[in-house]
């Protein structure tokens, strides 16, 4: 940026005004208006609204919500203090994001990594690797849940191999269907990591790693000491991208296992959603997902923190 | 003596291409010297140093390091350090571990690497910037940082691509002497890659000048302007470069374009090219010599002017001081003494050594 204090000739003489700017200034300020207020009424006042309902104990089968009664932090009290089932959601979100995107980035590093070589079919397969991610979740879910049936084709190639005792009912065990989410997640997101990595990969510059060769290192040196970390900034976009997703998980779960066997695979989106439309508990909900934000901000920006200065000052 | 480096007919030829990037290229730098490579962009300067260092392989031919075959060596196990033009440090290291990367991933031990280390940091003048991260480091320091990564692992010789061309005129001079006092310090053989003529009489002791993948010519920096070997060397070298008139000489008379004039040589009638150093011409009265012409252009340049004069329309340059340039218009003659002129072969381009000529007065 052009700092004009410590240019004398633009303190002698500051550019001429142009004509009319007054009045252009003022005309975009009125054509800016109609957004603003749109963005007030569709975004900050729900929010606004939300935040106080969060404090009362309003149900909309009780009337209005400015005549309910105002709770004061009873919902939040309740919901860190006593509601083990909201609790668990959230440990169980966090166990997801933390195994689901370890996988994904494993995966996503390994057909990157692959990719920056030449071979027969790469186009075609690259194509092939990222459709799974341009399909919308429910229809995965759906799919998922077609495969994972007792009879379905997981269990009968299992069958196939390991013998009818290993055909178990995936929906019907905590553990298990917990491990047919996270196949799912899975399948349906590693592409984003690995199309976000493969264009890291590919914009990492080539004199450093020919340097790091020259000194003597093995290409496993370069890769893990050279490459990586200066594909740092762009792995951490991806898992910021990949956590907040995971913090909204819910279609996928909701078609495979609506949150079951019990509540063993509920995610925090799916408990609100129960809350707010299956009980009705609407302020409660509100609570829980004000709840859900605090923690989602605070997690993303410590994820962001030691990439913050790189990527708000440009590349040094 | 084994030279340091030895480059036997090497030669590379990339698939599908019709020219060979490097032709039979012959060379030899000697222990504790400095050597550029001087060309144009394209001149194949850079494969050259591609394949010293190891980074590409040639098509045909050696490469030696004190005597022994290292053609089939890969990079990283030749001991030849290389610096790249932009430096190519490891910006998420700090200087510390970008100095010592080259001992670390050979698993030297850790107090061998620090006090190599702290030697190399002591040499450059870093020392006290070792925790710095290097990314955040300016052009001359990333130089250092660059070299001196190098410079710890003992490089047998120093390849350094344009080391001059990324900084600016103050940190250019400091660097320069910087590199001079380095090569003095520790004998270190370095070989220089440079597009840039003043970068090469500055930093070398010998310029090997390389055109189309081929070397035209391998002098000691001192004497390269005033004795090029071929007429690529002399259009490429100077500031101005030499004037080059092609031609053909018969019956003692040169004639080149529009332009005859009397010569009097012990060289056989035939094509001929002449190279008039703009320095040796003498500004003259128009009767007083045959090369003679308007004046196009009075280029001022401190401490001296260069003259462009239209002679029977070819361009011919002439250095003069300031105070003794024409004006555009003028008609003036250009005296040419006999150290100002070099004879080429028409056919080869190349200096034709030991022949006697000089450009007569009009009869």
């Amino acid at each position: 940026m052009t700092d004009f204090t410590h240019d004398p000739a633009a303190l002698a003489d500051p550019p001429p005004r142009p004509a009319g700017r007054r009045q252009r200034t003022s005309a975009m300020r009125w054509l800016v208006l109609p957004g603003q207020i749109i963005s007030l009424v569709v975004l900050v006042l729900p929010l606004l609204v939300a935040l106080y309902m969060s404090f009362t104990d309003w149900s909309p089968t009780r009337g209005s919500l400015w005549d309910a009664r105002f709770a004061g932090l009873f919902n939040y009290e309740e919901l860190l203090v006593y509601d083990t089932r909201f609790v668990e959601a959230v440990i169980r979100t966090l166990f997801l994001a933390v195994t689901c995107l370890s996988l994904e980035f494993a995966l996503g590093l390994g057909l990157a990594v692959l990719f920056l070589r030449e071979f027969k079919g790469k186009s075609v397969l690259f194509s092939a690797f990222l459709t799974p991610m341009m399909i919308l979740p429910v229809v995965v879910g759906y799919t998922f849940w077609m495969l994972f049936q007792s009879n379905g084709p997981v269990n009968q190639i299992l069958g196939l191999f390991l013998g009818p005792e290993a055909m178990p009912e995936w929906f019907r065990s905590a553990p298990l269907a917990m491990i047919a989410v996270i196949v799912t997640e899975v399948w349906h997101w590693t592409p984003l990591f690995f199309l976000i990595l493969l264009s890291g990969l590919n914009a990492v510059p080539e004199n450093p790693v020919r340097a790091a060769m020259i000194l003597g290192a093995s290409p496993r040196q370069i890769f893990f000491r050279v490459v990586l970390p200066m594909l740092k900034p762009v792995i951490i976009v991806a898992f910021v991208i990949r956590a907040m997703e995971i913090a909204k998980l819910f279609d996928e779960v909701f078609m495979l296992t609506r949150g079951g066997p019990g509540s063993s695979t509920e995610t925090v989106s799916l408990y609100i959603y129960k809350l707010a439309f299956n009980d009705f508990q609407l302020a409660y909900g509100a609570a829980a997902a004000f709840l859900v934000l605090v923690g989602t901000l605070a997690i993303i920006n410590l994820m962001l923190l030691p990439v913050r200065d790189q990527l708000l000052k440009g590349q040094g | 003596m084994t030279p340091k480096l030895a480059l036997k007919s090497v030669s590379k030829r990339y698939p599908g291409a019709d020219v060979a990037a490097v032709e039979g290229l012959d060379l030899e730098v000697g222990a504790g010297e400095t050597l550029a490579l001087l060309g144009p962009s394209g001149c194949g300067k850079s494969t050259t140093l591609n394949m010293i260092v190891g980074l590409e392989h040639p098509s045909g031919g050696r490469i030696e390091i004190d005597g022994r075959d290292v053609t089939n060596i890969p990079a990283g196990k030749r001991n030849v350090g290389l610096v790249f033009q932009d430096y190519a440090v490891f910006t998420s290291m700090t200087v510390r571990q970008n100095l010592a990367f080259g001992l670390s991933v050979r698993r030297v031990a850790r107090a061998e690497i620090a006090r190599a280390v702290g030697e190399v940091a002591e040499l450059l003048g870093m020392s006290d910037r070792l925790e710095a991260r290097a990314g955040d480091l300016g052009g001359s320091q990333m130089q250092r940082v660059a070299i001196g990564r190098t410079l710890v692992t003992r490089p047998a010789i120093l390849l350094l691509d344009e080391p001059l061309s990324n900084l600016e005129s103050a940190a250019r001079l400091a660097m320069r002497r910087e590199l001079r006092r380095l090569q003095k310090e520790i004998g270190l053989t370095i070989v220089y890659v440079t597009h840039d003529q003043i970068e090469a009489l500055s930093l070398a002791d010998r310029i090997a000048v390389m055109q189309a993948g081929r070397l035209r010519q391998v002098e000691a920096a001192t004497r390269i302007l005033s004795r090029p070997a071929h007429t690529f060397v002399a259009s490429f070298l100077g500031e101005p470069p030499m004037t080059l008139l092609a031609g053909r000489l018969s019956g003692g008379v040169f004639e080149t374009g529009g332009l005859c004039l009397p010569v009097r040589s012990d060289l056989p009638d035939g094509r001929l090219t002449l190279g008039l150093r703009p320095q040796g011409l003498v500004p003259c009265g128009a009767a007083d010599s045959a090369l003679a012409g308007t004046v196009l252009h009075v280029e001022p340049r401190g401490p001296e002017a260069v003259l462009t004069v239209n002679c029977g329309g070819r361009k011919v340059k002439a250095v003069v001081p300031p105070g003794a340039a024409p004006a555009p218009g003028q008609v003036i003659g250009l005296a040419v003494p006999p150290g100002a002129v070099t004879a080429f072969d028409g056919d080869t381009n190349l200096r034709l050594h030991g022949s006697r000529i000089t450009l007569g007065v009009p009869a």
